[in-house]
Formats: structure tokens, sequence, C-alpha cells
């Protein structure tokens, strides 16, 4: 027995689907194109050293993109009676428990270091046979890493609105958010250059923390829809209106004398069930029931699973006040 | 929205950036502690040296010699100072390079080394059994590292030219 319907986005969204593909590949190009030669840097200072982490997790959300994409619309199975839009949520998890667990990681190394007073030492690096100070390399280099995602992100952000993709636009708004930590890197560098080697530790450790916020503002939406949270809009403001809306047309609805309502997200999609007490003397109670739900999942493709139960009385111990 | 504030921080800051890059080119970078400043205050060259042949040894006559002793004068030469050769046992001269009582340090440093952690290291100048061959400088000073790194730069390419132009030869022969 099988109440999932197998998900997927309306043929309109198909567009909206493929840019969002197309970003993530672009994402992973550039990310390359920044950690290749930034990784050979490394050794220089802690700024570059919580840049390249930075750019080395920012890998994780396009190719769960890629991957979960690949997989969420399979139909139901006996295995997987609930489909697979969960594996969006999973991914969601892992990639903001990497991000905090990194950030932590660096805040702790560079307060050591700045303890340790360890003062980074830039030289020379050869660039087509001339020597170059590594400090403007570092700083070309970081300019460009900081300037393409504010784009990337811009970009992605509409996507992730049309298409209702959390972890897209957590994705895209860490991408916008980047300018910041680009600019404090690059002003830390030129201070290495000027002799301020106290700089070094301290702005990679403010970089830290913003990696560490970006993972628990990530991690706190990642085990809110695993709980089964009630859903919210794609940016976590507010209580999705849909379930207003759910919520009154069940209870606008002349048969339904009562009707309480729980429903939570899954990825983009969204589940959940009403228990409704019809009023007595209502004949045809089934088909009305199954018109309502009909009318309910014309409301947003997003709804994949949505059950009307039909009860004699409502547990009152079991009502919580509406969102 | 969010749209003019971010578009006006991006133009200043790439102001900035432009300013600072222009007008600080002559000194970024900087020594933290002065020693390239000091070097040519002093007229000399305090080097550090701890025996490793064949790359450097002691000598009565010349305070040492060996490729990293030629390197070093090299170094001096290009900067218009004297050498001053301060033979120590190999673990302090990175204390000496901490204390900053030496500007140099030989003694066949690989880069790989874990003694190679914390202080400042030069481009390698040279690749000796799998090791590549570095000097060092005391931490912090990136503006004195720079002539230490084109002149290593420098004698590199020209012993890669020396070791290309010996392979064909013996290939001609």
């Amino acid at each position: 027995m099988n109440t999932y319907r197998r998900v997927s986005l309306p043929p309109e969204l198909e567009p909206a689907r493929r840019r969002a593909k197309r970003h993530a590949w672009l994402s992973l190009a550039f990310l390359a194109s920044v950690i290749v030669p930034l990784s050979t840097l490394a050794d220089s200072s802690q700024i570059v050293k919580a840049a390249l982490l930075e750019d080395l997790l920012g890998i994780v959300p396009p190719i769960a993109l890629l991957v979960t994409w690949r997989i969420f619309d399979r139909a139901p199975s006996a295995e997987y009676p609930h489909g697979r839009v969960r594996s969006i949520v999973i991914a969601h998890l892992v990639a903001s428990v990497a991000l905090a667990a990194m950030g932590g990681y660096i805040v702790v190394d560079s307060v050591a270091n700045l303890v340790r007073a360890e003062k980074p030492t830039l030289g020379a690096i050869v660039l087509m046979d001339h020597a170059v100070w590594e400090g403007w390399v570092l700083v070309a280099l970081l300019s460009y890493s900081t300037i393409v995602p504010i784009f990337l992100g811009r970009a992605k952000m509409k996507t992730a609105h049309e298409l209702q993709d959390k972890q897209l636009y957590a994705d895209a708004e860490m991408n916008k958010a980047d300018w910041r930590t680009g600019l404090g890197s690059v002003v830390g560098i030129l201070a290495i250059g000027l002799g301020l080697w106290w700089l070094d530790p301290v702005v990679a450790a403010v970089l830290g923390c913003s990696i560490v916020r970006d993972g628990m503002t990530n991690l706190r939406g990642a085990i809110g829809d695993l709980m089964g949270r009630t859903p919210r809009t794609v940016d976590n403001r507010r209580v999705d209106p849909l379930v207003d809306e759910v919520q009154r047309y069940l209870r606008g609805l002349r048969w339904v004398e009562r009707a309480e309502l729980r429903m939570h997200e899954e990825g983009a999609f969204l589940a959940g069930e009403a228990h409704v007490v019809p009023r007595a003397g209502t004949r045809e109670m089934l088909t009305l029931a199954r018109r309502a739900r009909e009318q309910i999942d014309a409301m947003s493709w997003r709804f994949v699973s949505f059950s009307i139960v039909l009860v004699d009385a409502i547990d009152e111990s079991t009502v919580v006040p509406d969102p | 929205m969010h749209r003019a504030p971010t578009a006006a921080a991006i133009a200043l800051a790439l102001t900035l950036l432009a300013n600072l890059t222009a007008s600080c080119d002559a000194t970024i970078p900087r020594d933290t502690y002065g020693t390239l400043d000091h070097i040519e205050a002093r007229g000399a060259l305090r080097v550090g040296v701890s025996e490793r042949p064949p790359l450097v040894e002691l000598d009565s006559e010349h305070g040492a010699i060996g490729l990293e002793a030629e390197l070093v004068r090299l170094l001096a030469d290009d900067l218009g100072v004297e050498v001053r050769w301060h033979p120590l046992p190999h673990d302090e001269l990175l204390e000496a390079l901490e204390q900053r009582t030496i500007d140099l340090a030989v003694g066949g440093f690989a880069e790989s080394s874990p003694d190679t952690k914390g202080v400042g290291v030069s481009l390698p100048y040279a690749e000796l059994h799998g090791e590549l061959f570095v000097v060092l400088v005391p931490p912090g000073e990136h503006r004195w590292l720079l002539p230490v790194d084109r002149v290593v730069h420098g004698a590199s390419t020209a012993l890669h030219r020396a070791a290309s132009a010996l392979e064909t030869r013996k290939a001609a022969r």
C-alpha cells in the first residue's frame, strides 16, 4: 500500500531545474580554478588555509544538488515507500555538519597560532620564470574567488525561489555573503605584507567564525526539516502560507465539522495529513474527502503526500495551536 | 532590495584595493622587524651556518665553502654587503633565526623538513636525491626574503640549464 505520489517538478519548472544544474557545474568549475592554485600556497598563512577550506567545503552543496537530483524523483518502491526525496535533506545535514566542524577547526588553529606568535613569511613564487611576491598572487587569487560567487549566488537565489529549494537557497546565500570574508582575507594578506603578522590569525579566526555560523544556520534548517517541522518559506523566515491555505480550505468545507492539520517538508516537497471530523448525517463522506484531497493537491505541485483521515472525534490531548 | 548596497560595497572595496595596490607597491611587502634595512645599514649579512657536506662546509680561509656558501656570496654581492659567518649547531640555527641574531641560515635544509616550520623559507635552489633544498630567513621578514628568493631562483635556473646541457652532451656521445 503506497499513498506517496511519484514526485516530479511541473514541466514549467524544467528550465529552472536545468539552470540550477548548470549553475552547479559552473560552481564546481569555478571552485576547481581557485582550489588548485590556492592549495599550492596553503602553507603560507592561516588566512589562505581558511580560504582554501571554505572553498573546499563550497564543493559540497553543488555536488549534493547534482547527486540528489539524479535520485530524488525515483518512484517509491517497496523498499523506499516514501521515495527518495529526503536524500536532499540528508545532503543538507552532512554539508552543514562539515561546515561547522571545519570552521571550528580553523578558529582553534588560528587562536593557537596567535598564542604561539607564529609569523607567516611570504616570499616569492615563480610565475612564468619570474620571481613574484606571493602576496600579490594571493591578493589576485582571493579577489577572483570573491567576486565570481557574488554573481553566481545571485543567479542561484533566483532559481532557488522558483524551485522552492532551501538547500540551493542556503548555498546561494553563502555565495553572496562570501564577499565580506573574501574582502577580509585580501585585506589580511596586505596587512601581512605591511608586517602586521598578528592580523593573519585574527582574520583567519574571523573567517572561521563566519564558516561556523553558516554551518550552524544550515544545521538548524536541516535538523528542523528532518524532525518534520511545519513547512517554512524558502528563506526560513516564516511558516509557509500554504499551511494556512490548506487549513482554511478544510475548515471552510460545509461537511467538515473540525479539521486539525500537520504538515512537514521533504526537500522542496510537502507532505502531511489532516484529521477531519465530518458533520453527522453527511452522506458520500468518502467522495467528499477524496475531492477535498484533490483540491489540496491542486494548490501546489509541492504536495507529494497528503491524506485526509476521517475520525469521529479529535483527541484533544493531541491538538496543538495553529502555527 | 540588496542590490544597491552590495554593488556600492563592491565598488568601494575595488577602489580601496586599487589604491592600496598602486600606492603600496613600493612599501608592500615590508619586513616585520626591518631585517633588510638593518643589513644595508650594517653593510654586512650575518649568516648562520652548520656543516652539511658537500652543500656547505666550514673553511678556515674562506669562512665557508660549498654550493650554499657560493649562493650566500652571490646574494651578498647583489646587495653590496660583506658576509659574516656564524658557525652554529644545526638546531641552534632556528633559534637564532627566531631571535634575529642572524639574517640567514644555511645548512642543507630540505623544504619538507619540519625544521622549516615557523621560519621564512626560500624557493628551492636545487633538487638532490628527491629533496628540494632551501635556505631560511627569520619569520615575518617578507621584504628581506624577496632578494634571497631572486638570487636563489637565478641560481636554480642556471643549475637547471647546466644539468640539461650535460644531458644533451651525454646523449650526443
